[in-house]
């Protein structure tokens, strides 16, 4: 499901990233390689803090730092929730 | 040079070290060297084309998983490597230490505390610098290779965790800390939004007194001095109108950046120092994303409008903070073109109540070209807006040392470069205005009335008052105007060219194409509107 939809509070694995149709095929690199230095891809654990109204960004945090993502980008970030820790 | 947010030294600065004379150049802030950004190009240069005889790698203690990965990535190159972990008085406030040993033995080479801050291990950093520099070693360049970048990641994160361990808890406060819960606050949109408007409307509050105040001290200041120099002038010039142009200009032209260019300078780079340290910028950027996205520009460019709407020479000063290049050319054209100041509002207000104007007609008229002008830019850009990935840096209280360090290194080039061009760009404007009125006239009064429909008298003083904005009592209000009249005239006001204290720092900030680019787009506007209006209003 995508980042943007799933619930805030939540942590979840980066499942797959699906390109936005909107964006050139060098736009969606370049993007690509941003998300990746801040530790956004497939594998990684992701913390969903918060976004900002429904049409806005969305706040994860990823690697220690809080990072915030275009909807659109958001949306085509798709994720797994992980199994829940019991305390 | 470094601040609380990505992208503030995309340039190279270098200095050299006192005492020892070692030449140190400061690189962009960069978590990769995957070179996809320029700040990455630019420390690639340094690293492959430069050879340097060190490296000092800092950093952030708070946060060493994310950041490990470029110390990996560098050790590939066999240049000899100091780590610098910095941020050292916050990794204790987070109630945490870093094994500085464990640190250094798993990266194989020496590892030092610091803490820029408080100044914590910065001699003793000096000092390694100055011992390292003299054993040089030269080893092979090995670049680390792109694909290494997640396992380079992995193992970023593995040392970090190794080498990172909680204080034992002697007075620490249980629970997240006051940043943290700032933090957690602002992730919230409503409370996002209501204390990121509070602040931005504090801040063109601030501007809309600070920036008029502070013009109406340096004049009275500096008035007689204006005086004197101009009637000196005349003594010493030949006889002539061109003498008398130059008498009144010069003094003016010296006055006026005093004035008004160098406050609005000062009270600009201070408040984009503050919010670069305290971490907000990024926050404004992410909320604003949406709604500047309308006008294809990217969150950041929240900033400069709203400043645009105080004054047009910090908004134009301000729009260094836009990410990239193309960003930055195309909101500054549209804020010198068409954001009306405080001023221009209350000038327009004051003639439309006056006449019994309509001010939804200079408002539409503004909206419109506004988005008209923004997708020509785009279109000229020939590239969409880079979709919005940015880093949320922790919110901080800021260090005012720091706020005052950076404004003045920005404040440098006012008198060398700013001055000579206001008056040299007075001289001209008066000139051409002499020149241009009294010839021709009733061939511009045919044009102002039947083209534009408003009285010659009130076109010149439309033109005046776009040139400077105080003298709008002068001229427009002192006319007896129609209300259709005075609505058409305030729309071109609106509309019209930049001011000359905007016009000189957009010529700074970006060059006289960006000046020439927005004299002719506000004109083909104010006078199409005019046009149009004339035509279209009853």
């Amino acid at each position: 499901m995508p980042l943007a939809s799933v619930r805030e509070g939540g942590r979840y694995e980066v499942a797959w990233m699906a390109r936005p149709q909107a964006l050139s095929d060098a736009s969606w690199r370049s993007t690509l390689s941003r998300l990746e230095e801040l530790g956004l891809f497939p594998g990684e654990t992701v913390e969903k803090v918060g976004s900002l109204g429904p049409l806005g960004a969305v706040i994860v945090k990823a690697a220690g730092s809080r990072v915030a993502v275009s909807r659109d980008i958001a949306a085509s970030i798709l994720v797994t929730p992980l199994p829940q820790v019991l305390r | 040079m470094t601040s609380n947010y990505p992208g503030t030294t995309v340039e190279l600065v270098s200095g050299v070290m006192p005492g020892s004379g070692v030449e140190l150049i400061d690189t962009p802030g960069i978590y990769s060297l995957k070179a996809s950004t320029r700040e990455q190009e630019v420390t690639k240069e340094v690293l492959e084309g430069r050879s340097p005889g060190l490296i000092v790698n800092v950093v952030d203690g708070t946060n060493l998983g994310r950041h490990l990965s470029l110390t990996l990535a560098l050790l590939n190159y066999g240049i000899p490597m100091i780590l610098a972990v910095n941020c050292a008085d916050r990794v204790r406030g987070q109630g945490k230490e870093v094994d500085i040993d464990a640190l250094a033995r798993a990266t194989g080479t020496p590892a030092i505390a610091t803490s820029a801050m408080t100044g914590e291990g910065v001699e003793e950093l000096k000092r390694l610098i100055e011992g390292q520099i003299s054993n040089l070693r030269i080893g092979p360049g090995l670049a680390g290779t792109a694909n290494d970048l997640r396992n380079l990641q992995r193992e970023a994160v593995a040392i970090a965790a190794a080498v990172t361990r909680l204080r034992p808890a002697e007075g620490r406060s249980g629970g997240p800390g006051v940043g943290e819960r700032m933090e957690r606050a602002l992730d919230r949109p409503a409370a996002a939004v209501l204390g990121l408007a509070v602040s931005l409307v504090a801040a063109w509050a601030f501007i809309s007194w600070a920036l008029p105040a502070a013009e109406s001290a340096v004049r009275l200041i500096l008035d007689p001095v204006r005086v004197y120099l101009g009637s000196l002038l005349e003594l010493v010039l030949p006889q002539g109108t061109l003498a008398s142009i130059i008498a009144e200009a010069v003094p003016e032209g010296i006055v006026l950046p005093l004035a008004t260019v160098l406050p609005a300078m000062i009270l600009a780079y201070t408040l984009i120092a503050f919010l670069e340290d305290t971490g907000l910028l990024g926050r404004y950027a992410a909320l604003g994303d949406t709604a500047t996205g309308a006008l294809s520009l990217p969150g950041q460019a929240l900033i400069p409008f709203m400043l645009g709407f105080g004054c047009r020479v910090p908004a134009i000063l301000s729009a260094r903070i836009l990410p990239s290049g193309e960003a930055r050319r195309n909101a500054s054209i549209l804020i010198a073109s068409l954001v009306p100041c405080a001023a221009t509002i209350s000038l327009g207000w004051a003639t439309l109540a006056r006449f019994r104007g309509n001010p939804a007609v200079p408002v539409a008229a503004l909206a419109l070209s506004a988005l008209a002008l923004s997708r020509a830019l785009r279109w000229t850009s020939g590239r969409t807006k880079d979709p919005l990935v940015l880093e949320l840096p922790p919110l901080r209280m800021p260090a005012i040392r720091n706020i005052l360090v950076k404004t003045q290194m920005r404040l440098a080039g006012f008198f060398t470069h700013v001055l000579p061009l206001v008056v040299a760009m007075n001289i001209a404007i008066r000139v051409l205005m002499y020149a241009g009125v009294s010839p021709g006239s009733r061939a511009l009064a045919a044009f102002s009335q039947g083209i534009l429909g408003v009285p010659v008298q009130a076109f010149l003083g439309v033109l005046l008052t776009m040139l400077q904005r105080y003298l709008a009592p002068l001229f427009l209000l002192q006319l007896p105007l129609t209300a259709r009249e005075a609505t058409i005239s305030v729309t071109m006001v609106a509309l019209g060219f930049p001011c000359l204290p905007s016009a000189v720092t957009l010529w700074r900030e970006l060059g006289p194409k960006a000046v020439a680019v927005s004299f002719l787009v506000s004109t083909c506007f104010f006078l199409g509107w005019g046009a149009a209006l004339n035509l279209v209003l009853p």
